[in-house]
């Protein structure tokens, strides 16, 4: 079920209205109800799949329970890295299992060998690196002891499985949602405003910004070979759209959606492209997983302390298997390789903490600096997107290369869906007017005008929303 | 709770006012403007008498320059091929003209791969969207657009979901009275340039029939139009070319013209050149000047 669909439409309402009578009988009830309604959701994509988010938000539960009863830390850290290889597992089996087999198989070849190893015909399950996160960050906060294990099973399982950020985050931790889950909700009109203005504008970042860029670069990524240097450059900048429409939009829908419920979620964007440099652009983007990077993953590893070396080490290890969490593509790693790269001078000079607060906070412009800033971050960044989405390292290669051609051939092009390279800009640039001037709030839907804004936004929907493909959000194969 | 319903009725109602006066809008737009694709000519095309009509897609439409068929054979023609269209879809336009009191005397008929086609293609009906409210379009995509009710009666739903053919941006060049690359009188759009030549491969296997071709057979019986079955060429490459004998024990009377070109003529693998096109035009006026006279 998808978040701009009609089945949606239909699915919240009732959600909603059913979650909020049960308000008055009990909380477990209301919990029940919602844990239903998310496993409901989640089998609407795959029943079978169910099982296993089932699966492994038992194995979490119990192993977190284990963990806190535990009489020896010998006994705590067995359950410690049960959960953890089983994990682990199950995203090595159904997320890189092929990777490794196929890269090692070429590494042979190499070697003038011809491996015939077997590779497995499954299908991704929705939402498993999400959800595994959820439980991973839940069994290394009880061992650490930085939290108690849940007791409550129902609490825990909607903790995982809480339909809004079920299949494709924000990645939640278990000291910011649990909490909420054991307080009984009050009903709220402008926390339900809020969130239906939230759901417009995350319905409108993807049905018109991602699925329009989407056209467009779909276009010139697939015929890049006769695209032109200003073409490349479009479709590349399309796509750093295309991605941010989708990923952001699908957040603000989550996000919307879960303060329907009197239920606060983690930000995950916070007008990432306006970032002055590189290390601001990632305390902006997918802001949970890069806390959750952060946290699980460069501090254990010794995070700043240890020296120069130690932290440009970490750095490229969390840039690195950032990329790889996205997918088992090589050119997802070399994403990652190239954004360590970019964060590196900023590392070695101590810049990386340079711009904490969102730029030109007290006027209406930014400073020329500011700004020159923010163009070169953006295309430091829309580089980096190539990588991200050409299907080999090599074609990111060739698209590049062609790309710094200078090739003008042509000039404005026709792409292969009949429209013209440059006809996406005006919408992009008035999308871009509407997020400079909402940077200090979630959605654009606050003060004098909000009402005129929405009215805007609606009449935008229907008429530049793109609905006949009713595309994927890009996010959900992770 | 009241203050949040009110709020949602409010987008509600704006959203569903706002749907059904763009619908309004933009089927007055299309209704009038210039047409813009075969579909909206048809739907202005006045009461007039044809000698032959092409019918097909893409592979009809870049292959048969009407003007040049009429030249050759003093006989009027209209090229309406469409770009993606099965023979349903062809069936339509069919019977838009003749419900616009068009008489025609000899259909040729592009029969191909489309046989294994059955139902609607959206590229086609896309087109056909706006004019849903006419009868014969109507009664025409009921039984075929797995969301015909939503289309007919939800405002705005039938352009929200061909946004790529009938959305703002045909809309806003069709009410600037921008020309369309076609001339619709002749219909016929040569593929200029040079394709890729990828692979291309009718079907292994042939479905037991097709419905549409009993309806053109019935139709075309009913108002005493010759039908002509017919085969566009392709390139060398093809794979599956035993497709072509396969097709013809399900219609034995399918002029074959699969493979009367060298490689040179073509823009891909199932699309002719321009010069391809004028000489498979030549080629179809030869034979309608030379074929028997109907019983």
């Amino acid at each position: 079920m998808l978040f701009n669909s009609l089945a949606y439409l239909a699915f919240l309402p009732v959600v909603f209205v059913v979650y909020w009578l049960l308000n008055r009988k009990s909380l477990q009830l209301q919990h029940l109800f919602l844990l239903g309604a998310s496993y409901f959701f989640y089998a609407c994509w795959d029943w079978r799949f169910l099982f296993l988010l089932i699966f492994s938000t038992g194995l979490d539960y119990f192993t977190g329970l284990k963990m806190a009863n535990a009489r020896s830390l010998w006994t705590k850290k067995t359950w410690f890295w049960i959960s953890i290889v089983i994990n682990l597992g199950f995203l090595g089996v159904f997320k890189y299992y092929n990777f490794f087999v196929d890269s090692f198989a070429d590494l042979l070849r190499n070697f003038g060998l011809t491996p015939h190893f077997y590779t497995l015909q499954i299908v991704l399950p929705v939402g498993i690196s999400f959800y595994t996160f959820h439980g991973l960050s839940y069994v290394i906060d009880i061992y650490k002891d930085r939290i108690e294990a849940e007791k409550n099973p129902v609490d825990y399982a909607l903790f995982v499985s809480y339909f809004p950020l079920l299949v494709a985050g924000p990645i939640e931790r278990a000291t910011h949602l649990l909490p909420q889950l054991k307080k009984r909700r009050v009903f709220s009109s402008e926390k339900a405003i809020d969130g239906i203005n939230q759901i417009v504008w995350g319905l409108f970042k993807k049905v018109v910004i991602a699925d329009s860029c989407a056209s467009y670069a779909n276009a010139v990524f697939a015929d890049s070979a006769s695209a032109n240097s200003l073409s490349l450059f479009l479709g590349a900048v399309y796509f750093a759209f295309q991605i941010y429409g989708d990923f952001s939009g699908y957040s603000d829908i989550a996000l919307g959606t879960s303060k329907l419920f009197g239920i606060d979620l983690l930000r995950n964007f916070n007008y990432p492209y306006f970032s002055r440099d590189i290390a601001e652009f990632w305390r902006r983007w997918h802001i949970s997983l890069s806390s959750w990077f952060r946290d699980y993953l460069y501090v254990p590893l010794g995070g700043s302390r240890g020296g120069m070396w130690m932290k440009v080490r970490n750095t490229f290890i969390i840039f690195i298997v950032s990329g790889f969490w996205h997918g088992a593509k090589w050119t997802f790693i070399a994403w990652g390789f190239l954004n360590a790269l970019y964060f590196l001078p900023l590392l070695l000079s101590n810049n990386n903490r340079n711009h904490l607060v969102i730029v030109a906070k007290d006027s209406i412009l930014p400073s020329f600096r500011d700004f020159l800033r923010i163009s070169i971050t953006f295309f430091l960044t829309t580089i980096a997107w190539i990588f991200f989405r050409a299907d080999s390292i090599t074609d990111a290669f060739q698209y590049i290369t062609h790309l710094f051609s200078a090739d003008f051939a042509g000039g404005v092009q026709q792409l292969s869906i009949e429209r013209y390279s440059v006809e996406l800009l005006p919408l992009l640039l008035l999308f871009m007017v509407f997020e400079w001037h909402s940077r200090l709030h979630e959605h654009p839907f606050f003060g004098r005008f909000s009402t005129a804004k929405m009215g805007m936004v609606l009449i935008a929907l229907l008429l530049f929303g793109v609905y006949s493909e009713a595309g994927n959000f890009i996010y959900f194969q992770f | 709770m009241r203050k949040f319903l009110k709020y949602v009725l409010a987008i509600a109602v704006f959203v569903t006012a706002s749907a059904a006066v763009l619908d309004g809008l933009y089927t007055y737009i299309y209704a009038h403007s210039k047409p813009r694709n075969k579909f909206q000519y048809l739907m202005q095309i006045k009461p007039r008498h044809y000698d032959n009509i092409f019918l097909g897609s893409s592979r009809t439409a870049n292959h048969i320059n009407s003007e040049t068929f009429t030249r050759l054979t003093g006989q009027s023609a209209i090229n309406l091929g469409i770009d993606g269209a099965i023979l349903e879809d062809s069936f339509l336009e069919l019977k838009l003209l003749l419900s616009k009191n068009v008489t025609v005397s000899r259909v040729y008929l592009q029969v191909d791969y489309l046989f294994e086609k059955e139902g609607v293609s959206f590229v086609a009906n896309s087109s056909a969207l706006p004019f849903l409210r006419t009868p014969v379009v109507r009664e025409h995509l009921r039984p075929m657009l797995p969301d015909f009710e939503r289309s007919l009666y939800l405002p705005f739903y039938r352009y929200a979901t061909a946004d790529f053919a009938t959305g703002f941006r045909q809309v806003t060049l069709s009410a600037a009275g921008k020309k369309a690359k076609v001339d619709f009188n002749n219909g016929y759009s040569p593929k200029e340039g040079m394709g890729k030549f990828t692979p291309f491969w009718l079907p292994k296997t042939i479905r037991e029939r097709n419905t549409a071709i009993d309806k053109f057979r019935k139709i075309c019986a009913e108002h005493n139009i010759e039908l002509v079955f017919f085969i566009a060429p392709v390139c060398s490459e093809t794979g599956n070319l035993d497709y072509v004998s396969k097709l013809k024990t399900k219609i034995p009377e399918l002029k074959d013209y699969s493979r009367i070109f060298p490689d040179s003529e073509f823009f891909n693998c199932n699309h002719l050149l321009p010069q391809g096109a004028e000489a498979f035009t030549k080629i179809l006026a030869q034979d309608r000047i030379t074929s028997p006279p109907r019983p």
